[in-house]
């Protein structure tokens, strides 16, 4: 796995259909005090970079794509909108809505800890390419 | 001529998160480029496993560019004034290819609208001739110290 975060994402609630044709899922993923890249992040000062969170739900989105989606390639940010500070120790919750466009699936994500929400992302892919 | 800002003196962030090697031009108040290159020696390589396409993850493409970004606006004399500086938002991003251990980025960062507290951008990130990256608009905002509730 290539990433700059060493954390293990869970797939808490698979992806399921919902009433629009969309696909709903949830996963979570611990963010432990040892993740490399609080060390830079500033030193003295911990903070878990909101790029770092983005990873999290990129990863959290192959994990739980809608069947049938193949693999997925990132094709670009819709929008990214950073909330609040994810801390050592915290875990992050992600809630995943999918759609597809064409050959193209959107994934709108929220991502909390559970002291509040930390970023809102919207990404898009191309489905069925290459892994 | 304008001295060329040295990353690891102007940013706070320090490795495995300091991912940008070398200003190249600088405009203070307009515009950047800097370079960062990609090797296989990187962090997020080390569990690599047999078949793992290598391409650089996107999201530390886009972090590189966000920190190239803002370096032009703590690199300028007197403007943070102690205060720091947080990724707000992002949007319409679109990445063109991949990025592999061997290429060297460059990121350009221009500055679209400054106010007060906030630093609208625009740019890109290229490899040779090729544009791999686009960014419409990232806003950085510039918060006092003590007072870190959100962004990153």
């Amino acid at each position: 796995m290539i990433g700059p975060v060493t954390g293990t994402v869970r797939v808490v609630r698979p992806p399921s259909g919902d009433e629009d044709g969309g696909w709903l899922a949830t996963t979570s993923i611990p963010i432990a005090a040892e993740e490399p890249v609080f060390a830079g992040h500033y030193p003295g000062f911990p903070i878990f970079p909101g790029l770092c969170v983005v990873d999290c739900v990129d990863r959290s989105a192959r994990l739980a794509a809608p069947p049938g989606a193949g693999g997925l390639t990132l094709a670009g940010v819709e929008s990214i909108r950073f909330v609040g500070a994810v801390h050592p120790g915290d875990g992050l919750t992600i809630d995943l809505s999918w759609n597809r466009e064409g050959e193209s699936w959107r994934c709108a994500a929220r991502a909390r800890t559970e002291r509040a929400e930390a970023a809102t992302v919207r990404l898009r892919y191309h489905g069925g390419g290459r892994g | 001529m304008t001295v060329l800002p040295d990353p690891g003196l102007v940013l706070p962030h320090r490795y495995p998160m300091l991912l940008v090697d070398r200003v190249t031009e600088f405009e203070p108040g307009t515009r950047i480029r800097a370079l960062k290159a990609v090797t296989r020696n990187e962090p997020c390589y080390a569990r690599a496993a047999a078949g793992d396409a290598l391409g650089y993850p996107e999201t530390l493409l886009l972090e590189s560019w966000a920190q190239t970004a803002g370096l032009l606006v703590a690199a300028e004399p007197g403007k943070l004034a102690g205060q720091i500086m947080l990724l707000g938002s992002m949007s319409e991003v679109t990445f063109r290819r991949g990025v592999f251990p061997g290429d060297v980025v460059e990121h350009r960062a221009r500055i679209v609208r400054a106010l007060s507290t906030t630093v609208l951008f625009a740019g890109e990130c290229a490899v040779g001739p090729d544009v791999v990256c686009t960014v419409s608009r990232a806003v950085l905002a510039l918060r006092a110290g003590d007072q870190l509730g959100g962004g990153s």
